[in-house]
């Protein structure tokens, strides 16, 4: 068996299957279906599955952690998301906000199929025993900062419901929609651009994309369509959730506020190994733990965030919308640090 | 109910102060390390924008009439510029102020914690219950339902109860912060008493290592490359792997060699007790780059006084945050009330509302099964 | 064998007569007693709540237990029988299981979803099956109508939508608090509503009370009921950082607590949330407490949206109900018309008929055309004689049986013997002797006793 093929095989049928999840729990939230929550719940633990063994076999194949490019480390990123929430339903009743997790995680695994590539041997600076350590402890940070958004975003409306402010709900509901609109209608588009590739730095190999005015166009373009849609459908899903009959759907605040704060308490450490680890390996690799580097500022940007949304929570006692606001707007930093920085800014990390 | 109103009224405001004691109070305050927090983060987005260091020779900036005074202002330096280091110092000398304020309360919890506690107190923690039933016999079952939950129990001379867990959860969060003053003095040390130099020697050259008395020799640079394919056409070659073969001298007597690579540096110790890594050498494989007689091997050299207090500082940093964070101090108080009722009631400094399941399944199986309990 | 319910309920009859004729477990017991064998009458089990008074029965003949069932129940009750003939209603066969299932369905109740009914209807059963006034037909319809009742309780989610003022407010209260144990709740006004309210929270884990009137002694009194604090009508401001909810249902005609001195309360109380549930009309509490941070404010019409909300979500899981509820009808039928006497013999007879053919082609086609048509009529003839004479005494008794208490047994047995199909099915397997508890499910129901 071509363990290649197997593997790409499984890491499609994992990300179907999360379409079709997310689906299914959005279906729950509309319906209640008992059997929609338990049939999710366990076509979700079965695409999570060969998610995992398609991640096993990306790293027999290659002979190095899957972690060293775009769609390594994407679908590890969407892999967390999904182990998170799945770990989270299993000790908080927060099913209904699975109606958001778990597209969130199917649109990161999804875009890591956007940037599907084969295995690849590691560029010199990537062969290290830190490799995994770095990336992996970074890419659960990230996951967990994911569900904390998530769980975040669904106590802002479960809190607009419960204060009977719809125009709020709609509001929130738009923005989010538009910004979901926006990054993928963007990632679809540049799917069909065709940049050249030419060799960025010849000593570490690093190859950029030289961007056409068509290939931009398709990127706008696409971003321009991905709005659009999705602003109708932040729009139907507002109208559909002002309504006090869709509070009683969603989780207690209590709940939200807890599970959100808690992605945070266990990402925010993982952060910090994460960072540290980096450090220990640029250490080893340059002879500099610290050389604020675009990646390496923009990570400790996140940290400081993060950091702050933790002194706020735990010695200024702030609860609720204040900090679900703070969780969500986390993941705004987070997806620049993890994506932004190699789209826009140049530096060391810039190996894909 | 007179004592709740009184707590109530103790949580004064601090607006009637003189303006000078506001001034030292907001300089020692969470709202200023957040403050300082946020500009930071702030400062950083732009130094990621604007081209810092050598780079800014790479763009038009210096081109600009007012170059030299964005110079002088460090904004193309700005991670080194005085104004942002002073920042970072306030930030620390913020944070061991906010550190001492709590170290007394901290070493108590851990040290003296309190056992002896009135009834009023233990109804007023945030979660707290009353369980009928013979008083002694359920604080019996009570004691083995904490120790079960891995709370370490303590007996006041009252007779009080006392289970923690995560007692030294205040302890690693102050090693977090005492962590970046770790850092800070061994980035100082860095600075001041090391080096960091590159040193560029082409294949087969000699060279002196800046701030020693040593030369480096490069024996060979070797280079494996893989090409690089895009759409069927070959845009390139990607290195698999380069290494230089080097060795090191001193006064012509050969101290030491390697063949180094990225993730495999030459590490040169003058002697093996160097635990402040004081007088280590370090040579790295940065770089290299092809001119027409050859590769040039790009060096990292340097000398990093103080490198293994930041390695301590990790330690600290790491641990601090994940006991911190994942070990939350929970205390649980039980005694026999006045009536010989089993008075029980706790508090979580953090994940509220884990704790409150916690406690609530705890009391609903003391309520419970008294019977089969007394069996076996 | 006839299936039959009379009885009265809400919709057909005024509480007074209702009232009246309300039985106690003795005198249902009596009631039951005295009808077994009156009029063929063979089992009896009655159920009564304080919406209903029904007495199911099985007698030998159609229509027959009627007038001694109305007879026997205005004796007891002591009511005029014309008034009792004009307020009740008769079912027979299938819609008195209609009917049954439906009340277990608590599709028929006064608050439709409720979960007492199901448990009364169990308790009914028992003591009735105690009383030995039940035989095969009601012990296996009961057992099957908790399941039913079970079943729509479980499948739909009729039960799940409070419709009540107060649960309402318990409901949204929950949807800020995870758990309402050990949460303080302050009181404002000692109103009917309140004190709902208030029993709603206390059967949700809340024990701590501060209960305040502006007649003090009212207070006094209300604190002592729910084991609380009282406090002096003047102080609540001070008392409102330590409640995490509040009900206020007051006679002012104005405010009585206002937006400020809720934020000044948040600010003692650290931004915790507080759930505020003003039932009061005109209202007590300023709507602009609702902005707030961390203050959530609902007011008589808003708890009255959400329960409408929930009337209409609750008819329409009725109608699933309905679905559910005809399907174990058809079932029961199915298995209730197999215990029939005349299509029992009439199987029997088919049965019998088509082994007496295969048997006689069998045999006669090894005689080949060795045989006249004599001897072949003759053989024809014998075969026939034994089937029927074979059969003769299983269908006299069987006939007989059908008039006896408990002849069902004969039928089903015969059945059985005879492997005649359409014996079984789901209303035959609900009805073995597995037997499990009922639970009763929602706790915020009004109940119907």
């Amino acid at each position: 068996m071509d363990l290649i093929k197997l593997e790409e095989i499984l890491f499609i049928a994992a990300i179907f299957s999360y379409l079709v999840c997310s689906g299914i729990y959005i279906w729950y939230l509309v319906s209640r279906n008992r059997k929609a929550a338990s049939l999710g719940t366990a076509l979700l633990a079965l695409g999570l599955t060969a998610h995992t063994v398609a991640l096993i076999l990306r790293w027999i194949t290659s002979g190095h952690a899957p972690m060293a490019n775009h769609y390594e480390s994407l679908s590890v990123f969407g892999w967390a998301i999904m182990l998170f929430y799945l770990t989270a339903e299993k000790f908080y009743p927060i099913r209904a906000a699975g109606a958001l997790v778990v597209p969130s995680g199917f649109i990161i695994s999804s875009v890591a199929l956007v940037f599907y590539s084969g295995p690849e041997p590691l560029a010199p600076a990537l062969q290290s025993i830190w490799l995994w350590i770095h990336v992996s402890i970074a890419m659960l940070s990230y996951g967990l900062f994911a569900l904390s958004f998530g769980v975040g975003f669904i106590y802002v409306v479960q809190e607009y419901l419960l204060k009977k402010n719809y125009d709020h709900v709609m509001g929130a509901f738009l923005i989010l929609f538009a910004l979901l609109g926006l990054v993928f209608g963007m990632w679809a588009g540049s799917y069909w651009a065709e940049p050249a590739r030419v060799i960025a730095d010849e000593s570490t190999g690093a190859v950029k994309s030289v961007w056409s005015g068509s290939d931009y166009a398709k990127m706008f373009g696409g971003a321009g369509v991905g709005l659009v849609l999705a602003l109708f459908l932040g729009y139907a899903a507002g109208k559909g959730a002002s309504r006090q009959a869709f509070a009683k759907r969603l989780p207690s605040l209590d709940v939200l506020d807890e599970v959100s704060y808690r992605g945070i308490a266990f990402g925010f450490p993982l952060l910090t190994i994460g960072i540290v680890t980096g450090a220990i390996w640029a250490d080893q690799a340059w002879g500099r733990w610290w050389g604020w580097d675009p990646k390496e500022t923009w990570s400790l940007i996140t940290w400081l965030f993060y950091g702050a949304y933790l002194h706020t929570r735990l010695t200024m006692g702030w609860r609720g919308r204040h900090s679900a606001v703070l969780a969500i707007a986390g993941i705004v930093v987070v997806m620049f640090t993890y994506l932004g920085v190699n789209l826009f800014l140049s530096g060391l990390h810039s190996y894909a | 109910m007179n004592t709740e109103k009184a707590a109530v009224a103790a949580s004064a405001t601090t607006t009637s102060m003189p303006i000078g004691k506001r001034i030292v109070h907001f300089l020692v305050s969470m709202k200023l390390a957040l403050t300082l927090l946020f500009v930071i983060a702030i400062l950083c987005i732009i130094g990621t924008i604007l081209p810092q260091g050598d780079n800014v020779y790479l763009t038009d900036w210096p081109n600009n009439p007012l170059f030299d005074f964005y110079q002088t202002l460090g904004l193309f330096n700005m991670y080194y510029s005085w104004w942002f280091l002073s920042i970072l110092s306030l930030l620390m000398a913020n944070m061991l102020v906010c550190i001492t304020k709590r170290l007394p309360t901290t070493i108590r919890h851990v040290v003296r914690p309190r056992v002896d506690v009135k009834d009023v107190f233990i109804s007023n923690q945030p979660v707290s219950a009353v369980i009928d039933g013979e008083g002694q016999r359920v604080m019996k079952r009570a004691v083995k339902a904490l120790s079960g939950r891995r709370y370490r129990i303590r007996t006041g001379a009252s007779g009080t109860v006392l289970g923690e867990r995560g007692r030294f959860s205040g302890v690693a969060s102050i090693s977090f912060h005492l962590s970046f003053i770790m850092l800070a003095v061994g980035a100082l040390l860095g600075a001041f008493l090391g080096f960091d130099e590159t040193v560029e020697i082409p294949d087969g050259r000699t060279a002196p290592i800046p701030h020693t008395d040593l030369q480096v020799k490069n024996n060979g640079f070797n280079l494996e490359t893989v090409e690089i394919v895009d759409k069927g056409r070959v845009i390139g070659y990607r290195p698999l792997v380069y290494s230089s073969d080097l060795e090191i001298y001193r006064n012509g007597e050969l101290v030491d060699s390697k063949v180094i690579e990225v993730n495999s540096p030459l590490r040169l110790r003058t002697y093996f007790y160097d635990l402040l890594n004081l007088e280590g050498i370090n040579f790295h494989q940065n770089s290299y780059y092809r001119t027409s007689r050859g590769y040039v091997t790009v060096l990292g050299v340097n000398q990093l006084p103080g490198k293994n207090i930041i390695y301590l500082g990790f330690i600290m940093m790491m641990g601090g945050i994940t006991f911190g964070l994942y070990f939350p101090h929970r205390r649980i108080w039980i005694k026999v009330g006045k009536e010989g009722k089993l008075l029980i009631g706790g508090r979580s400094h953090r994940s509220k509302v884990s704790f409150q399941r916690d406690f609530d399944q705890m009391i609903t199986e003391l309520r419970q099964s008294p019977q089969e309990e007394d069996k076996s | 064998m006839h299936l039959a319910v009379l009885g009265i309920n809400h919709k057909t009859a005024p509480v007074e007569l209702r009232e009246k004729v309300s039985l106690n477990g003795d005198a249902c017991a009596s009631l039951s007693r005295g009808l077994i064998g009156e009029s063929g009458i063979m089992e009896v089990v009655p159920l009564s709540t304080c919406n209903r008074t029904e007495i199911y029965a099985v007698a030998s003949r159609p229509d027959a237990g009627k007038r001694e069932i109305m007879a026997s129940l205005g004796a007891t009750a002591g009511v005029d029988l014309r008034e009792l003939e004009s307020c009740s209603y008769f079912h027979e066969g299938e819609i008195a299981v209609t009917h049954l299932y439906t009340v277990a369905g608590s599709l028929d109740s006064l608050v439709v979803g409720e979960a007492q009914i199901l448990g009364q209807i169990k308790e009914a059963y028992h003591a009735a099956h105690e009383n030995q006034t039940t035989s095969v037909l009601l012990n296996r319809l009961f057992r099957h109508a908790l399941e039913v009742g079970k079943r729509v309780r479980t499948d739909t989610r009729i039960g799940e939508n409070p419709v009540s003022v107060s649960s309402v407010a318990v409901e949204m209260v929950r949807k800020v608090f995870d758990d309402l144990e050990g949460r303080s709740v302050l009181l404002l006004g000692t109103g009917e509503m309140t004190e709902l309210t208030a029993t709603h929270l206390v059967s949700n884990g809340v024990t701590k009370f501060i209960v305040s009137n502006r007649t003090y002694s009212r207070a006094e009194e209300m604190a002592a009921k729910l084991e609380g604090t009282p406090v002096a009508f003047e102080d609540i401001a001070d008392y409102l950082p330590l409640a995490d909810i509040v009900i206020s249902s007051t006679g002012a005609p104005h405010y009585v607590l206002h937006k400020g001195t809720v934020k000044k309360a948040m600010e003692k109380r650290h931004n915790r949330p507080i759930f505020f549930i003003d039932i009061a009309v005109p209202r007590d509490i300023d709507p602009g407490v609702n902005d707030v941070y961390n203050a959530f404010l609902y007011d008589i019409d808003d708890l009255n949206e959400v329960a409408q909300d929930n009337a209409a979500a609750r008819e329409k899981e009725a109608r699933k109900a309905e679905h559910i509820i005809a399907e174990e009808v058809d079932d029961f039928m199915r298995w209730h018309s197999s215990l029939d006497v005349v299509p029992t013999i009439l199987a029997m007879r088919e049965k019998a008929e088509e082994i007496r053919e295969s048997e006689l082609a069998k045999a006669l086609a090894k005689f080949d055309s060795d045989l006249s048509e004599n001897d072949r009529s003759s053989i024809e003839a014998m075969a026939a004689a034994i089937v029927k004479k074979i059969l003769h005494s299983p269908t006299v008794e069987l006939k007989k049986a059908a008039n006896e208490r408990g002849g069902y047994l004969y039928v089903e047995s015969m059945r059985r013997m005879f492997r005649l199909n359409g014996s079984a099915g789901r209303a035959g397997d609900t009805g073995g002797n597995k037997e499990k508890p009922v639970q009763d499910r929602g706790k915020d129901e009004k109940p119907e006793r």
